[in-house]
């Protein structure tokens, strides 16, 4: 059967791409072109329709995968967040805090984009918002264009690559199947060469994944105001110094006011998950209830008590949780610690009503509902993606695509190294069309497990959470890479008539450029992203 | 044939925008359990349970709205600049051909696999967990059908635009609305309706649900092929608001 199935394999991949590039939704494109190739297959004689019929286990797997959990609540997060107008705040006040310097407003869209990175991860939002407010600014004062375009577009992507990003935890979670089902199979055949020692290696997890994109991201942010500030220097006149505003002037109380909520909402959810203690799922829950208080608060400044009491209340509950114990499970409570789980109660109480004045001033704003619905659109709209994307996999699978996937892979010239750039220039190219969900879904769980069981030319396997964190880069490059990178559609979008679209494209070049620097950086360096996971979760 | 994507929109339309709201719930509940476990070392398994349930019923229930709303993403570079015509034609032949056979696929493989977990009523796999596995598991064809549903509504209304009224109607109402109907009606006639006398056999719980859902979801079978009829009798009526299906919440469209 192994000659027709392989071709019926590349045909599949084939199609499945020239029918999605009709424009018809991406999960369903996937889901149907795969059942349609099980039926052929299985007319020829070459698939046993048993692999289709694994596809509600399959879904059932995903309703219940506790990781994914994390997913919506992010996604709740980043969308409250950006109805706060946490993103506009922040441009308006770091580009008056910079704009005085030359290149400054620049300077401020990358720190913006790395905290917005860093609390909302929605890259397309990012880039628009970007593109309203601070393209129209900079070009007014004078910016090159390209400089001005380049600089948003790449700071809008940061999303995808700073945690908490949904890109990460669904990245992580494939990954760490890849991992398990790799170590499985290298476990087997020690065994059945009578060699008992392999021990597999941990579990990856999603943490992990944040922590190894950590350093990473960050340098990269510093990259691109590195770059800024040289362009700043050898070409003044491409990014002119933008005078304050002297009607509305700085004070430290707007910029505490513009910088202190998402901080402290990033401290708290990444704090937790990075010192290790909740899983992303739990710092999620965390994260949308800060945006509930944060929204409420920025609703109604006038009345800001209830939510500062709720905040503190909050922070004390977590203090009071360090110094004592408070478990109420156990059967003899001293005094000390009982006051202390009353006190517990008490300001566990202030956090609840804080949280009722919040909601109930969002939903009379009338934003709770939309945000509901968006919320909802956005979890289904990558949850039927992996559905769909299952259904194409397990085709494929069926058809024998995974000893052809591996074939191809061990038969490429220079072992693991070379598997792996061969992996990363597909799924570079792959990037131009498809969005990451469908490459994570589709391309991942072929390749990563084969990958991870290939000798490095140090006689190890390669380390999963580097292989994510390079995935990850690459395909943030790709979503900036003209003519096809996501990003830049995004950014045509919203670019005035007046800007150029050769203008974006030769903006972004050099960025471009930085990210390759990065990924070949992190090639020569894999303790950039594996060093901060080791330290945090141990080996 | 407007009546009939109408229906079948709204209904989408009302499950998804209900079942949104389990966001919140999710959001509350999960907080809930962090705050219990790491400040009063206490856990509740049904808290915990409740997420996934939450979760895995939000999203299962939701797509078929997310259609409604065209937020299932799609790889937009011809798409987004293409007339209306390219884009009824992808729609139209992307529903009969790609959606409405998926749908059909999961419906038939998930149906076994619900069944069984019906049979037992099956309970979490811990003893003290929520017993409604079954339930969850019945999302599953549930997320079919109403997909299904949804994806007749994007091929009327694509047709509407493709077609005259009464070329539509004959081609929506016999190609499109008839089949799906009869379909429908076979399938749960064949699996439910006959077999309803099962379901008093097995438990008082979830009988009433099932005796329910087996007449029911016939009857809809049989409703829509009298509409297919009719419609292609009539032709596709006004195809006013047809190429423009109502979009009443501001959406984001979310990242790339």
């Amino acid at each position: 059967m192994g000659d027709l199935a392989s071709i019926l394999d590349i045909l599949m991949f084939a199609t499945a791409v020239v029918l999605l590039l009709t424009g018809f939704p991406v999960a369903f494109t996937l889901a149907g072109t795969g059942l349609a190739f099980a039926v052929i297959g299985n007319m020829l004689g070459v698939f046993d329709f048993a692999f289709v019929n694994a596809l509600p286990q399959r879904i059932y797997g995903t309703m219940t995968n506790e990781v994914l959990i994390a997913v919506p609540l992010f996604v709740f997060m980043g969308v409250l967040l950006e109805r706060s107008r946490v993103a506009e705040e922040l441009l308006e006040t770091m580009g008056q805090l910079f704009g005085p310097m030359r290149g400054g407003v620049g300077i401020a869209v990358c720190v913006v984009g790395a905290l917005l990175a860093a609390s909302t991860g929605i890259v397309g939002a990012t880039v628009v918002t970007m593109g309203l407010l601070s393209l129209p600014t900079m070009l007014r004062y004078g910016y090159a264009p390209s400089l001005a375009a380049g600089t948003i577009a790449a700071s809008g992507t940061l999303g995808q690559i700073i945690p908490p990003s949904i890109v990460l935890v669904i990245l992580g979670d494939q990954i760490s199947n890849a991992y398990q089902e790799s170590q499985r199979v290298l476990q087997e055949q020690a065994w059945a060469e009578g060699d008992f020692s392999f021990i597999p290696g941990p579990p990856v997890s999603v943490g992990d994944l944040f922590a190894g994109a950590l350093i990473p991201g960050l340098m990269l942010v510093g990259a691109y105001i590195l770059y800024t500030i040289i362009i700043a220097i050898i070409r003044p006149s491409a990014a002119p110094p933008v005078p304050r505003d002297p009607d509305n002037p700085m004070t430290l109380f707007r910029v505490l006011h513009a910088l202190v909520p998402p901080i402290a909402l990033i401290v708290a959810v990444l704090g937790s998950i990075l010192a290790g203690v909740a899983t992303p799922t739990e710092a999620a829950a965390v994260g949308g209830i800060g945006a509930i208080l944060l929204a409420g608060y920025r609703l109604n400044e006038a009345k800001p008590l209830v939510i500062y009491v709720a905040t503190l209340s909050l922070v004390a509950l977590l203090v009071l949780t360090g110094s004592m114990d408070l478990r109420i499970s156990r059967t003899d409570i001293p005094d000390n610690d009982q006051i202390g789980i009353y006190v517990a109660y008490g300001l566990l109480a202030l956090v609840c009503l804080g949280l009722i004045v919040s909601l109930a001033r969002i939903a009379g704003a009338g934003v709770l509902t939309s945000v509901m619905r968006s919320t909802a659109q956005i979890t289904c709209m990558v949850f039927v993606i992996l559905i769909g994307a299952a259904l194409f996999s397990l085709v494929f699978r069926g058809l024998g695509g995974e000893e052809l996937v591996h074939e191809i892979l061990t038969g490429i010239p220079g072992g693991a190294l070379g598997a792996m750039i061969a992996v990363m220039l597909m799924m570079f190219v792959l990037g131009f069309f498809l969005d990451f969900l469908e490459i994570v879904f589709v391309v991942v769980p072929l390749v990563a497990p084969v990958l991870l069981m290939l000798e490095m030319p140090d006689g190890s396997t390669m380390s999963p959470v580097w292989l994510g964190i390079m995935m990850a880069v690459n395909l943030q490059t790709s979503f900036l890479t003209p003519p096809f990178g996501f990003a830049l559609f995004y950014l045509r979008g919203v670019a005035p008539p007046e800007v150029k679209t050769t203008a974006i494209y030769r903006g972004i070049i050099p960025f471009v450029f930085i990210q390759m620097l990065m990924l070949v950086t992190l090639w020569y360096m894999p303790q950039l992203a594996t060093w901060l996971p080791k330290v945090i979760y141990g080996d | 044939m407007n009546a009939i994507a109408g229906t079948l929109d709204r209904t989408n339309r009302f499950i998804g925008q209900a079942v949104s709201w389990l966001i919140l719930a999710m959001v509350i509940v999960q907080f809930g359990v962090v705050v219990m476990r790491y400040v009063f070392g206490v856990g509740d398994l049904w808290a915990q349970e409740s997420i996934i349930y939450m979760h895995g019923t939000l999203f299962m229930l939701a797509a078929a709205y997310t259609l409604s709303e065209d937020g299932h993403v799609r790889v937009d570079i011809f798409y987004r600049a293409a007339s209306p015509r390219y884009r009824a034609l992808v729609n139209f032949f992307g529903s009969i051909f790609l959606l409405i056979p998926v749908a059909i696929t999961i419906t038939l493989s998930s149906w076994g696999y619900v069944e069984n977990s019906w049979r037992i009523f099956e309970r979490s796999m811990e003893s003290s967990g929520i017993p409604g596995v079954f339930l969850l598991k019945t999302a599953i064809p549930m997320f079919a059908l109403l997909i299904a549903a949804q994806g007749v509504v994007l091929a009327l209304r694509a047709l509407m635009v493709l077609l005259p009224s009464r070329a539509a109607g004959l081609v929506g109402g016999l190609l499109v609305v008839v089949p799906c109907g009869a379909l429908l009606t076979y399938f749960t006639g064949t699996k439910l309706w006959v077999n309803r006398g099962d379901f008093a056999d097995v438990g008082e719980r979830a009988t009433a649900l099932a005796m329910v859902l087996s007449t029911v979801l016939p009857l809809i079978g049989i409703a829509l092929v009298v509409a297919g009829v009719f419609v292609a009798i009539r032709g596709a009526g006004d195809p006013g608001d047809a190429a423009n299906p109502a979009h009443d919440a501001d959406i984001s469209h979310p990242a790339a």
